[in-house]
């Protein structure tokens, strides 16, 4: 005879909509028992979360926004089955919020657009209208049609010679400014950009953070393949798609669309360093050639000749600045390597890895999209 | 000799190479600096914190082993260390081996050989000392300026030896690198391109369990207080000795490499040492895996506010273990913020304000590195 016992199961809710900072934000929401084991992680862009668990005990709420910020709460789950758990901003750890805000800084930024034109160099342009955003004063929204290629934007303190210059991502995108007064030495605006696809951007900054767990709990290898498959519609959010994959290796979730990313937008230089490093793992024998779906696409290139890392590196280089700051870490690995291959006897590639660590050397730590202090893109090609 | 450690066995084990360059004979303060107004890099000076970082680094790895913690058993240490004046270090294993670039050559070889011995084992290597980034990060050893016309000859390239150590078997290689990775001007206006310690595979990718980690970033400095363990060194040591393990599987306290890189920016603001930006780490690795795993909960700072500040010269507290109610801490009326240690674990706040006829109970879970736990009598 079997004996048949009731397991008592209990709801836990978690509302962070009381959190401004947070709304309609990516929030990762966890559920440990007494001992913290982890039972459930969950990145959603809503402000709750349910649980269903099905034993009495206590148990600990976390929960973690895209800017790192934490929250926990216990809940004991004994005689009431539904339990609802509020969180508010002071349940926040604030203390890794970067920068203040600005105040009288503000008036004194002039902003200037470029965009990348056909002989690959930055000229003005008028193509984006900025507006206020409603809810904070030191934010700006901006659209960018994602046909009109590569923009950037300059930024200066009047009066004086401190420049930012910001690649700036296809799509909708927001721009916050924000004073980091903690460093005195170097007074600089802490930029945050982030664009319209929110999940895609989260998982930029996860990676450049080094939270791997996190970036594989938030995205899977499939659903970073359908941020590729759609470079079409957003060829930005398909980069970080591929980085993703190359960072983890997942070669073949990258098929054969790597080197579709980096001939249908010449502009973006992340298609073509991706492509390099797929290249080099396929000349490596890391990569299965059943992997290739089409490898016409390659023999009509540089696939037999085993000069497609260079090939690829030497044209991204050619394209001008990476829209992320992943890609001119990348680029400059990449052509670092060549350069110890041919013990410095290969003057294009010499040439491009000293314009590529003019970047690197400018690059502001931390930031997804690609970001330099003290450069002026009417000066360099 | 700089092999301090030897229980070598057959199966995998961890093995750590550290190197610490305190003292610099031929550099600002040395004793054997023949310095004069056209002799380059006198700049850089003497670190007394070094030998203090790399030895409390050494005890660290030794403590983790004492408890068993290490999931690939610690096999091999090899030790070089000198500090300001020439007088050799003493550490808890024996006399340290003098950093010159001959030894540490050496020494690299010998740790890699043997790190090379099982795919399965661990391979660390820790520097702490001057580092110069042009291109390339490059270390410098103890002999750094013997030859003032070849700065070249006392470093080493260390990108390019981690690099050539990617074709080494030992399948887990976490590189940890405490040092300065700006230019100075005298490197800036000449030839300065040490040697790698290893040569590189040109087509090899780095490993898929290679770990590194640098204290700074590119062009900034690695901070510390003379004669104190420096910032990084620091957070490094409290990263691996708990305080950023997490019991996710529930089988014990891991620390995960990820967590390693993740957590460690947050580690060095922690203790005030520093304020946001001064100093940031920098990390480059394709996947995480668990090297340590503690059996007890690890230690975590709680700090109790409360809300409203003014209150708290007026609140007595006391903190009790959810488990067993016995009581842990407890404080008299102070106008600081309370500030104490506990396990990680599920604790009970009590807070009473006689004068102003206000108690208070609030439960909490300590969890690594820190919980700040705000009391509201709002």
């Amino acid at each position: 005879m079997t004996m048949q016992q009731e397991i008592q199961e209990f709801s836990v809710t978690a509302d962070v909509s009381s959190v401004p900072f947070l709304t309609s934000k990516w929030v990762k929401y966890e559920i440990c028992d007494s001992n913290f084991k982890l039972l459930e992680s969950r990145w959603k862009e809503t402000s709750t979360c349910n649980f269903v668990i099905n034993q009495a005990g206590i148990y600990l709420i976390r929960i973690t926004g895209p800017d790192e910020e934490l929250a926990q709460r216990l809940v004991e789950l004994r005689d009431v089955e539904e339990v609802v758990i509020d969180f508010n901003a002071e349940d926040f750890d604030k203390e890794k919020s970067v920068g203040q805000d600005i105040h009288d800084q503000w008036p004194i930024i002039a902003l200037t657009i470029f965009r990348r034109n056909s002989n690959e160099q930055w000229v003005r342009s008028n193509d984006i209208e900025f507006s206020q955003s409603y809810d904070d004063p030191y934010s700006k929204n901006g659209y960018l049609d994602r046909q009109s290629g590569i923009h950037s934007l300059l930024i200066e303190r009047e009066g004086t010679h401190y420049k930012q210059f910001v690649i700036l991502p296809p799509g909708r995108f927001e721009i916050k400014f924000k004073s980091d007064i903690n460093i005195v030495s170097k007074p600089q605006f802490v930029l945050k950009i982030n664009s319209s696809n929110s999940k895609a951007n989260l998982l930029g900054k996860l990676l450049l953070n080094g939270d791997i767990i996190g970036a594989k709990n938030l995205m899977n290898f499939r659903d970073a393949e359908q941020l590729m498959r759609e470079k079409g519609a957003d060829y930005a959010s398909a980069a970080i798609g591929g980085y993703y994959l190359l960072r983890f290796r997942k070669f073949e979730f990258l098929h054969n669309w790597t080197i579709n990313l980096a001939n249908w937008f010449p502009e973006m230089a992340d298609g073509a360093i991706i492509h390099a490093w797929f290249m080099l793992n396929l000349e490596n024998g890391r990569i299965s050639e059943a992997t290739l779906a089409d490898r016409n696409n390659y023999e009509n290139h540089e696939y037999l000749s085993g000069q497609g890392f260079r090939y690829w590196l030497l044209k991204a280089a050619k394209r001008g600045i990476p829209v992320y700051s992943e890609g001119i870490r990348l680029l400059y690995e990449g052509l670092t390597q060549l350069m110890y291959h041919e013990k410095g006897k290969d003057p294009p590639v010499a040439i491009a890895r000293k314009k590529v660590k003019g970047y690197l050397d400018r690059l502001i730590p931390g930031q997804v999209f690609t970001m330099l202090v003290d450069f002026s893109p009417e000066t360099i090609r | 000799m700089a092999l301090l450690l030897n229980n070598s066995l057959t199966g995998p084990q961890t093995h750590v190479l550290i190197i610490g360059v305190g003292g610099y004979p031929y550099l600002e303060g040395g004793t054997l600096q023949q310095a004069d107004m056209e002799t380059p890099f006198q700049s850089l000076g003497q670190l007394t914190s070094v030998p203090v970082s790399a030895t409390a680094f050494l005890d660290a790895i030794l403590a983790i082993e004492a408890e068993g913690a290490w999931l690939s058993p610690l096999g091999t240490i090899n030790v070089l260390i000198n500090q300001p004046g020439g007088d050799p270090v003493n550490t808890s294993l024996g006399f340290a081996e003098s950093p010159t670039l001959r030894n540490i050559e050496n020494a690299y070889l010998d740790w890699r050989n043997r790190c090379d011995e099982n795919p399965n084992n661990v391979a660390i290597f820790y520097f702490c000392g001057h580092g110069i980034q042009k291109g390339d990060h490059h270390l410098l050893a103890e002999d750094f300026m013997e030859r003032i016309r070849n700065p070249a000859a006392g470093a080493f390239n260390f990108s390019g030896t981690r690099r050539g150590f990617m074709n080494c078997r030992a399948e887990k290689k976490l590189f940890f690198i405490d040092a300065c990775r700006d230019i100075p001007y005298d490197a800036q206006i000449r030839d300065f391109t040490p040697l790698a310690l290893d040569s590189q595979n040109f087509m090899d990718i780095p490993s898929h369990y290679s770990f590194l980690q640098q204290s700074t970033l590119p062009s900034a400095g690695a901070f510390s207080r003379p004669g104190k363990v420096s910032i990084y060194t620091k957070a490094l040591i409290q990263a691996l000795r708990g305080q950023v393990a997490q019991n996710d599987a529930g089988d014990g306290w891991m620390i995960n490499t990820a967590k390693i890189a993740e957590k460690m920016n947050t580690l060095m603001l922690m203790h005030g040492e520093m304020d946001s930006g001064e100093q940031a780490c920098t990390h480059d690795f394709s996947s995480d895996w668990d090297i340590i795993r503690y059996e007890l909960p690890p230690d975590v700072d709680i700090n109790v506010i409360s809300v409203p500040s003014e209150l708290q010269q007026h609140i007595r507290y006391a903190c009790y273990s959810s488990g067993n109610d016995s009581m842990m801490e407890s404080r008299e009326p102070a106008p600081s913020n309370w500030e104490f240690t506990l396990k990680a674990g599920h604790y009970r706040i009590l807070a009473i304000s006689e004068t102003h006829m206000l108690d208070k109970t609030q439960h909490f879970a300590a969890t690594p590195p820190k919980t700040v736990q705000k009391i509201r009598f709002q």
